[in-house]
């Protein structure tokens, strides 16, 4: 059973009392742990010398029940004796410890999720990371020979891993090496690439972004070449409703699994085909609507507008490249024919390239919708410049690559919140996953658990996020249509 | 393990307790090894008992000195009940220790 735990950065921002007081709880659960496990140690010492010390029992004559000779005899009654049941004396020390290791590892784990519930050191570790991102980053720009042996030495490292573990070549053990890397090498790529200076690359976080629009001017090209430029959007009606109602971000990932995982993973019966979106409408009881746009990720299919060279559009630091990248525009123009106005509020829910679409409509699209509210699943949109307006939710899996593409971590404010879930043995939620070896976390499963863990935490952050989503999409469900995008050349009818 | 000499009609034996815990060991009156055996025993889990003591009566305040405050919700109660259930290892805490101390005394003949 595969299990994922959360830790939270930015949303509420709670007093320095309030900290104060949930850091004297962190720090007086980790002392009677610590104290518990000392103890546990000592009374294990114990029954470890009780049990020596019967050994030496075998010399006293009582004890051992000698009657050898009368010498022997003589002696065992001519001093005192005591009669020991070290037996019974080290199975009680046994018992104590167990108990006392058993209760440490309880409160261990309470302060954990206090500690990650309040998040209490998400700036020492978002200080931490940053550091060490830019380090990579310095190191992968000015040595980029070295941080490419460096990488494939940890990835061998990760795949020999791999085949202890599960006896077996799994290539994503190999990714799951270089987690600690991948930030710092994409940021050095992108420097690298954009020719930032190496004062500027450490006070940067937009390397990548900056790459990304060099690359696009010619990966566009290309792809308008091969694939054509002229996007066709219709409306297709599914054999049942897929993206249903929903009252809160749990369900609206669960709808967007169904609309793009499911399919990917072969576990869908509706009927609907790749570069699918979905857009649900909810009535208000003033008449108005809101609405809910599901975006799935990219299925790289030569005619789909969620090709994988549109990443690198989207990804770009110039506006006019993020407007011009095909799934941008299929879902934009999706959005317009499905009704959307311009004041109506709107919440996307998107995974990987979708949540970097829903990223760029709710930075490049302000003008024309009023996004409210992005929920982003495995998505790297650290860099772009959504509205202040907007909320922000992101969930990110620790080993996953694609999220860490943007080469720098969220930003961290109220607005913005971001849950980022690792693999975890024992605790945490459970993820809804078939596969019996170890996966890529990129798939929405984890992304699925990740929040699911967040909400059991029970954080006011989290929370927060939750209500607006839900305040968004406010009012009574009034159905979801499904739009389809194609990409084709301009000439072909 | 102990090792065991024999000099002047008594015995005894190099000790086996923790580190830290001194033998008591008397080398200028004959005595039994098992006498030896249990005062060390007696000594070092006395120690260990009163210990203890002071640490499980820590544990058995948290839920007070730990109250979740305005954290509430589903997350908030379950802590607040596994917080409240860590004290109930005390009494078999307590009996064991109980008994490890009178099992240290031992019985004199």
């Amino acid at each position: 059973m595969v299990r994922v735990q959360s830790s939270i950065y930015g949303g509420a921002q709670y007093s320095a009392a309030d900290q104060e007081y949930y850091a004297m709880i962190v720090r007086t659960l980790t002392d009677r742990a610590s104290r518990l496990t000392a103890l546990a140690t000592r009374w294990t010492n114990a029954q470890i010398s009780v049990t020596a010390h019967q050994s030496s029992l075998q010399w006293c004559a009582l004890n051992a029940g000698i009657s050898a000779n009368v010498s022997t005899q003589e002696y065992a009654v001519s001093v005192p004796h005591v009669r020991m049941d070290l037996l019974s004396l080290a199975q009680q020390c046994g018992t104590i410890a167990a108990h006392c290791q058993s209760t440490a590892q309880t409160l261990q784990s309470l302060a954990d999720r206090v500690a990650r519930a309040r998040s209490l050191y998400a700036d020492a570790e978002l200080t931490s990371r940053r550091i060490a991102t830019e380090a990579i980053e310095l190191f992968t720009t000015h040595f980029p020979g070295a941080a490419l042996g460096a990488t494939l030495l940890f990835a061998e490292g990760g795949l020999i891993y791999g085949v202890v573990h599960e006896g077996k070549l799994n290539w994503i053990h190999a990714l799951n090496a270089t987690t600690f890397l991948q930030e710092g090498l994409m940021s050095g790529i992108g420097s690298r690439v954009a020719h930032y200076s190496p004062i500027g690359s450490l006070l940067a976080t937009g390397e990548v972004n900056d790459g990304a629009t060099i690359i696009a001017h010619a990966s566009a090209t290309v792809k308008d070449h091969m694939q054509g430029n002229h996007l066709d959007v219709q409306e297709v009606t599914p054999s049942y409703n897929v993206v249903q109602s929903c009252a809160g971000v749990e369900q609206a990932l669960a709808g967007l699994h169904a609309l793009g995982t499911a399919r990917l993973r072969g576990e869908d019966d509706a009927g609907l085909e790749y570069g699918t979106i979905a857009v649900s409408q909810y009535v208000r009881e003033d008449g108005s609507s809101a609405w809910l746009v599901t975006v799935p990720g990219t299925d790289g299919q030569p005619d789909s507008p969620f090709g994988w060279e549109q990443n690198v559009e989207l990804m770009a630091a110039d506006s006019a490249i993020r407007r011009q990248a095909d799934s941008a525009r299929m879902v934009a123009e999706a959005m317009h024919m499905a009704g959307i106005g311009t004041h109506d509020p709107v919440a996307i829910v998107g995974h990987s390239q979708g949540g970097i679409v829903a990223a760029v409509l709710a930075s490049d699209f302000q003008d024309e919708f009023a996004i409210s509210h992005i929920v982003t699943a495995g998505s790297p949109v650290a860099n772009h410049p959504i509205s202040e307006h907007t909320w922000v939710t992101s969930v990110e899996m620790e080993d996953e690559l694609v999220a860490a593409l943007d080469g720098a971590a969220n930003p961290v404010n109220e607005h913005w919140l971001t849950i980022r879930g690792s693999l975890s043995p024992n605790e945490g939620a459970v993820v809804n996953t078939t596969s019996d070896t170890y996966e890529i976390t990129h798939w929405l499963e984890y992304h699925q658990a990740a929040y699911r863990d967040a909400l059991d935490l029970g954080s006011q952050a989290v929370h927060m996020h939750d209500q607006h989503f839900q305040s968004v999409i406010a009012g009574e469900y009034a159905g979801t249509t499904y739009w389809q995008g194609r990409m084709r050349q301009q000439d072909d009818e | 393990m102990s090792s065991m000499t024999i000099s002047n009609g008594s015995l005894s034996a190099t000790t086996t307790n923790p580190f830290g815990v001194a033998s008591t060991v008397n080398w200028g009156v004959p005595t039994c090894i098992c006498t030896t055996v249990a005062n060390e025993c007696r000594t070092f889990i006395n120690q260990i008992a009163t210990e203890t003591t002071i640490v499980w009566d820590d544990v058995q305040r948290l839920p007070i000195d730990c109250a979740p405050g305005d954290w509430h919700g589903t997350a908030a109660d379950l802590y607040t009940v596994q917080l409240s259930k860590t004290g109930d290892a005390l009494p078999s805490v307590s009996s064991a220790t109980r008994s490890a101390l009178l099992l240290a005394e031992g019985t004199a003949v």
